[in-house]
């Protein structure tokens, strides 16, 4: 698999960790070996050489192993400790029938009408929208060529990001029309009841919108943690397989 | 029978809450039984659990408030379509709209207490082993 099989499963074993936690780290490691050898090949040296001083280089002692060992051990990112393992089967079929469900209840609830409300702060949210279906294409095309697992990591938390975004600007659109009608209501008291009536009905049918794109968001994010855990298990386990 | 009917006026969106609860249910007793057990990747699996516990919860809400708002929107609509507002259906209305936001939220405080208590747990068990690492 890589031309580094055999000092990843030392470092490997040196490694008192979880098994999901001790994948983390190695595919860290081989990523670093991998770019060093690349540089090396760079600067004119041989295969084996750039390998050799590639190892040399990261090569840890004791002592930076236990550091490292110690950071991964304690707290880190919400997002990260959460994507890191692989989600059991119970919950990938209770979000399963969470998706099925709310898809059919889309498809029975939703017609011309729904949308007839909307306002233009439907705006920002289409287009977190547009940039969680892009997030999630890139990230899809990135697992099928080739995967780096340290790419694929690094953008794991962009659709919960985007899902929170929606969330807020859905209620601050709420709020912003909400106001506006209640100031509209105080100066014509006689039209408050429709002024009112036309601020809510615009007001939820977008923190609807947004609300739902949240979701689909916290499912994108879902599908890409469990598919990134699995594939940092396969390539970790894929450099320190005994050849 | 009283919680039925609550349950009821939560419109369909209570069915996911339901879903949900049994995950967190289901998740939070994964963790204490791995916390009663020993083996090198179990602790990951507690913390992995423990975090889940915190996500689950907080899509519970964001589910109760998407029911909230799509019933006040219908009535909302039926409002505007008669033409003519009767205010104790505009109270009830609004009272039971808010039926899923507050069974959301419930979702998210059994949630966190399950996650505060396992945690606490969770400490207690780690802190030797890292001792002894």
């Amino acid at each position: 698999m890589s031309r580094f099989n055999s000092f990843l499963t030392r470092t490997g074993e040196r490694l008192a960790l979880p098994k999901a936690t001790r994948s983390l780290i190695l595919v860290e490691i081989a990523s670093d070996l991998e770019g060093l050898f690349q540089f090396y090949l760079e600067q004119g040296m041989s295969e084996e050489d750039a390998a050799a001083r590639a190892e040399e280089k990261v090569d840890m002692s004791d002592q930076a192993l236990a550091e490292l060992v110690r950071v991964h051990s304690e707290v880190r990112g919400w997002t990260d400790r959460l994507g890191k393992v692989a989600h059991p089967f119970g919950e990938r079929m209770a979000m399963s029938l969470l998706v099925i469900f709310f898809v059919a209840a889309a498809a029975v609830a939703v017609d011309g009408q729904t949308f007839a409300h909307l306002t233009l702060y439907i705006w920002p949210i289409v287009a977190i929208l547009v940039l969680v279906v892009v997030t999630f294409a890139r990230q899809m095309a990135r697992f099928s060529d080739r995967p780096n697992p340290r790419r694929v990591r690094e953008q794991l938390a962009t659709p919960l990001f985007l899902g929170a975004g929606s969330v807020v600007v859905g209620f601050l659109s709420a709020g912003i029309q909400l106001y506006r009608a209640l100031v509209r209501m105080a100066y014509d008291p006689a039209g408050a009841g429709r002024v009112f009536s036309r601020a809510v009905l615009g007001g939820t049918a977008t923190l609807v919108c947004a609300l739902l794109i949240a979701l689909v968001a916290g499912v994108v994010w879902f599908v890409l943690a469990g598919r990134t855990a699995r594939l940092e298990d396969t390539v970790a386990g894929a450099y320190t397989e005994v050849r | 029978m009283a919680l039925l009917r609550v349950f009821a006026e939560g419109g369909i969106v209570m069915y996911p809450l339901v879903v949900i609860l049994c995950v967190v249910l289901g998740v939070a007793c994964r963790a204490a039984w791995l916390l009663r057990g020993r083996g090198e990747g179990r602790l990951a699996g507690v913390q992995s659990s423990l975090d889940r516990l915190l996500f689950w919860g907080g899509l519970a809400v964001v589910i109760g408030i998407l029911g909230s708002a799509v019933g006040y929107h219908k009535a909302m609509a039926a409002v505007v379509a008669r033409g003519a507002v009767n205010p104790p259906a505009v109270w009830i209305g609004t009272a039971e709209g808010m039926v899923s936001t507050l069974a959301g939220l419930i979702v998210l405080i059994v949630a966190g207490v399950l996650w505060f208590g396992l945690r606490t747990r969770y400490l207690r068990v780690r802190r030797p082993e890292i001792g002894r690492a």
